[in-house]
């Protein structure tokens, strides 16, 4: 091993809207599409590589993303055909108090965990929307997330017709 | 401010993948894109396997969960009571004909049929890999019917557990079968079996008979029978039927890798 090469280097990464945020390489690799990124520059080149610019992935974003991925970057990460199989498996207290967080940070960390490809943060986000979407009628869900009735009346008409049988049960 | 419906198809997708098929008949009276969501989970491998307990069953979905998904499942597993209703099963057959056009797996528990709903169920069998009817008091009396080996040459593993009054003739056609679980059919008769093994089954690989004391006459050797006919078994479960492990026979089973012959015979 090269005694003068730290074993965890340091890596920039550059948000859409130029700020820049340094972290670790071992944190970073958690992202499947830097990973990607970094293995195609070969051996001996993460330290001169240069910040990694990250153009759809805002700074408040990727701030959020910088964290869970340092606190996590010890953990043996699933891979996405293992979340598949996940359904209600237990979640860690610190991501359950990591996602408290308002819709509009959710559904951006949503965005850039799956362009990142994270699939454990991808799973943890999406679970949460999920979460709050179970067991509210449409009208309920509309109203939460602020999402408008768009269905025409004949569209309503034809719901009705298709499932009149099972009213009439 | 973003709304959920800016997040592109796949994260979408993603969030959907957590609902159950009621959840999801439900959630798609949300809006347009929700069901274009919904739309996409009913036919992602999500699907390819579904499993439905009557208990859980809420019977106003039962066509509406087969007109949405049948199309994508592969696996079905249905587990229904013996007082099931009348109407409800008839409607388990006629979606799973309609609709399930790529099945190849298919487990029915705890259903009785009576002749007239078994010769409408059999018509999906062609397409079947894995056929388990476990517990269904499948009975060659009251069903007047036989399984047509030559019609099922797809079925590889067939599970008849449980079938307490099943003779025998109700399989003895068959001639692909791999793995046969005829464990619990206490009335299974040693003649029909024979004539299964002997000259009907080319080449069996799994046998599973626990409990089937009528299989194992006092007067025949069950497992020579099995070894000269049947020498390319990899797996022999013969518990409680009282018969004695015999490694000098058992070791001329070439491909045997478990066999399993405990508990006392059933009944002593």
């Amino acid at each position: 091993m090269d005694i003068d090469r730290p074993s965890d280097p340091q890596v920039s990464v550059v948000s859409s809207d130029g700020t820049m945020f340094h972290t670790t390489l071992k944190s970073i690799l958690l992202s499947g599409t830097i990973k990607d990124m970094i293995e195609h520059i070969g051996e001996g080149g993460v330290e001169n590589m240069g910040a990694i610019p990250l153009q759809n992935v805002d700074s408040k974003t990727l701030e959020i993303v910088i964290k869970w991925i340092e606190h996590h970057k010890d953990n043996i990460q699933p891979t996405s055909e293992e979340i598949k199989d996940k359904t209600a498996d237990f979640i860690d207290p610190w991501d359950e108090n990591f996602l408290e967080m308002d819709l509009d940070k959710l559904y951006n960390l949503i965005t850039a965990a799956n362009y990142l490809n994270i699939p454990q943060l991808l799973w943890l986000s999406t679970r949460k929307i999920a979460m709050l979407i179970k067991n509210r009628t449409p009208q309920e869900i509309r109203s939460l997330f602020n999402i408008e009735d768009d269905w025409t009346p004949q569209e309503i008409e034809a719901v009705q017709k298709e499932n009149q049988w099972c009213e009439e049960k | 401010m973003i709304s959920i419906l800016d997040l592109n198809q796949d994260c979408l997708n993603n969030i959907f993948q957590y609902f159950s098929i009621y959840e999801l008949i439900d959630i798609e009276d949300t809006c347009n894109a929700f069901k274009t969501t919904c739309e996409f989970v009913y036919k992602s491998k999500k699907f390819h396997m579904l499993r439905i307990e009557l208990r859980f069953l809420r019977c106003e979905y039962f066509e509406a969960i087969f007109d949405r998904i049948g199309s994508t499942i592969k696996e079905l597993q249905f587990s229904g009571g013996n007082h099931m209703d009348k109407h409800l099963k008839e409607s388990l057959i006629d979606v799973i004909n309609d609709h399930c056009i790529k099945l190849s797996k298919l487990t029915i528990n705890y259903v009785q049929f009576d002749h007239d709903s078994f010769i409408k169920l059999e018509k999906c069998f062609h397409n079947l890999t894995y056929l388990d009817l476990s517990r269904c008091s499948i009975n060659e009396n009251e069903l007047k019917h036989c399984l047509d080996g030559e019609k099922l040459k797809s079925i590889q593993t067939l599970k008849l557990a449980g079938n307490t009054l099943l003779n025998g003739s109700f399989f003895k056609d068959m001639r692909h079968i791999r793995v046969l679980d005829v464990s619990y059919c206490f009335n299974l008769l040693y003649f029909h079996f024979f004539t299964f093994i002997k000259n009907n089954c080319n080449q069996l690989r799994e046998l599973d008979a626990t409990g089937s004391c009528q299989l194992i006459p006092e007067d025949e050797n069950i497992l020579m029978d099995l070894l000269k006919y049947q020498p390319y078994l990899e797996k022999i479960v013969m518990d409680n039927v009282g018969l004695q492990k015999d490694d000098e026979i058992l070791s001329q089973f070439k491909n045997l890798k478990h066999s399993s012959f405990a508990g006392r015979r059933f009944g002593t």
